[in-house]
């Protein structure tokens, strides 16, 4: 029941998409550093493939609430379905998604072997601060509904 | 008695009859509104709300065309309902144990 | 949700590519051509804009800009006569490209205003997202 109510409503998909987020910002700092370092390539996270991946995690979780009736808040009934939700939602996330590749954006290179583009990556830093802020900003206000309703304090 | 309520509701808002009543103030409760209809048609909307907000959630977190004051301001209402539905559950458990321990 | 971003980003990266041909033509103002090496005098370099028609596709209103770096043929080369100079052709002209530093002046000084004005957007744009917090708050 606890795992039921902890993983209820988006809350997985937040947690996920926070730690991605701070895992590229890393990766992304990593490039700014070495703006002036020959030869050195720009890394990313595999961005588009962690999308596809949020994509079929809503998807799962949209097939299994067809299965229960509307009235029950589309929260898997028994222990067993909620673990097996859970490991469903885990091969969807592997840790390949976290880890950092190759990529080059726009193709360009310079005369120091290094693909460097200062606006692109700063670019990608501030979209990933914000969608981090957002994914934090969502899951503090479902976890406060959680209280809400525990506490029984409006 | 239900007449002269009638009239200072329409006295102090014009336009808005009190619950169950027309602006003429004749009755126009429907055939099989009760309470717990009504309670039952508000928990509904409450999970609805909730719903929505999730789906709002999602449409953000995979990158779809939603802004980012939709999807706050679609969490903020569904947890305001919730809130307000918790404040009327206890407003009734309230109610109930103030009956319980009347004297008969 | 973040498309604004991207839209200012790629005026910034273009005109930044648009300063970098001014650059080199500036640069290259004053290299005279020599007529028996076989190859092509250097001809002034532009960017030419244009709307990104991609992300106009997927059925949004707001769209980012592309760039091309072309090569200006059209306008004739500055020939200098200097019949001294070993650059000399037949004539006694010498051969220099096809640019004036003065458009090129007032063309970075475009381009610099045109990154700025990008950047202020791109800061406005951030604003607004850290005010919609407050909805939640």
């Amino acid at each position: 029941m606890l795992e039921q109510m902890l993983n209820s409503k988006s809350l997985p998909l937040l947690e996920k998409m926070a730690a991605f987020a701070e895992r590229r910002q890393e990766v992304l700092a990593g490039n700014i550093a070495n703006i002036d370092t020959p030869a050195y390539k720009m890394r990313d996270l595999p961005v588009k493939d962690f999308q596809q991946a949020l994509r079929d995690a809503v998807q799962l979780k949209d097939k299994l609430s067809d299965t229960v009736p509307q009235s029950s808040l589309g929260m898997p009934v028994t222990l067993a379905d909620n673990q097996a939700v859970e490991t469903q939602l885990e091969r969807l996330f592997p840790k390949s998604l976290f880890q950092a590749q190759e990529a080059s954006p726009q193709n360009l290179t310079f005369q120091d072997e290094n693909n460097r583009s200062v606006e692109s990556q700063v670019m990608q830093m501030s979209k990933n601060s914000l969608m981090q802020q957002f994914a934090v900003e969502v899951m503090m206000a479902q976890l406060n509904q959680l209280m809400t309703v525990i506490s029984e304090r409006p | 008695m239900t007449g002269s309520i009638s009239q200072i509701g329409n006295a102090f808002l014009p336009g808005i009859p009190p619950v169950g009543m027309n602006e003429n103030g004749a009755s126009n409760v429907t055939e099989g509104l009760s309470f717990k209809n009504m309670m039952l048609q508000s928990l509904d909307n409450v999970n609805q709300l909730q719903v929505q907000s999730e789906q709002a959630i999602e449409a953000g977190l995979i990158g779809d065309d939603i802004t980012q004051a939709e999807v706050f301001s679609s969490i903020k209402k569904a947890d305001l309902a919730l809130r307000m539905m918790v404040q009327m559950r206890n407003k009734l458990l309230e109610a109930y144990n103030e009956i319980q321990q009347m004297q008969m | 949700m973040l498309k604004g971003i991207d839209i200012s980003t790629s005026a910034l990266v273009a005109q930044r590519q648009r300063m970098n041909t001014i650059a080199g033509n500036i640069a290259a103002v004053n290299v005279s051509h020599d007529p028996n090496s076989g190859k092509e005098p250097f001809y002034r370099r532009y960017v030419d804009f244009q709307v990104d028609t991609e992300s106009l596709e997927d059925g949004s209103s707001a769209a980012g800009v592309e760039y091309t770096v072309k090569i200006d043929t059209d306008t004739p080369l500055r020939k200098t006569y200097s019949p001294g100079h070993p650059n000399a052709d037949q004539d006694g002209n010498v051969t220099y490209p096809n640019i004036n530093v003065v458009n090129e002046f007032v063309n970075a000084l475009e381009a610099g205003r045109a990154y700025e004005a990008n950047i202020s957007a791109l800061d406005i744009t951030k604003e607004m997202f850290s005010t919609s917090l407050r909805i939640l708050a």
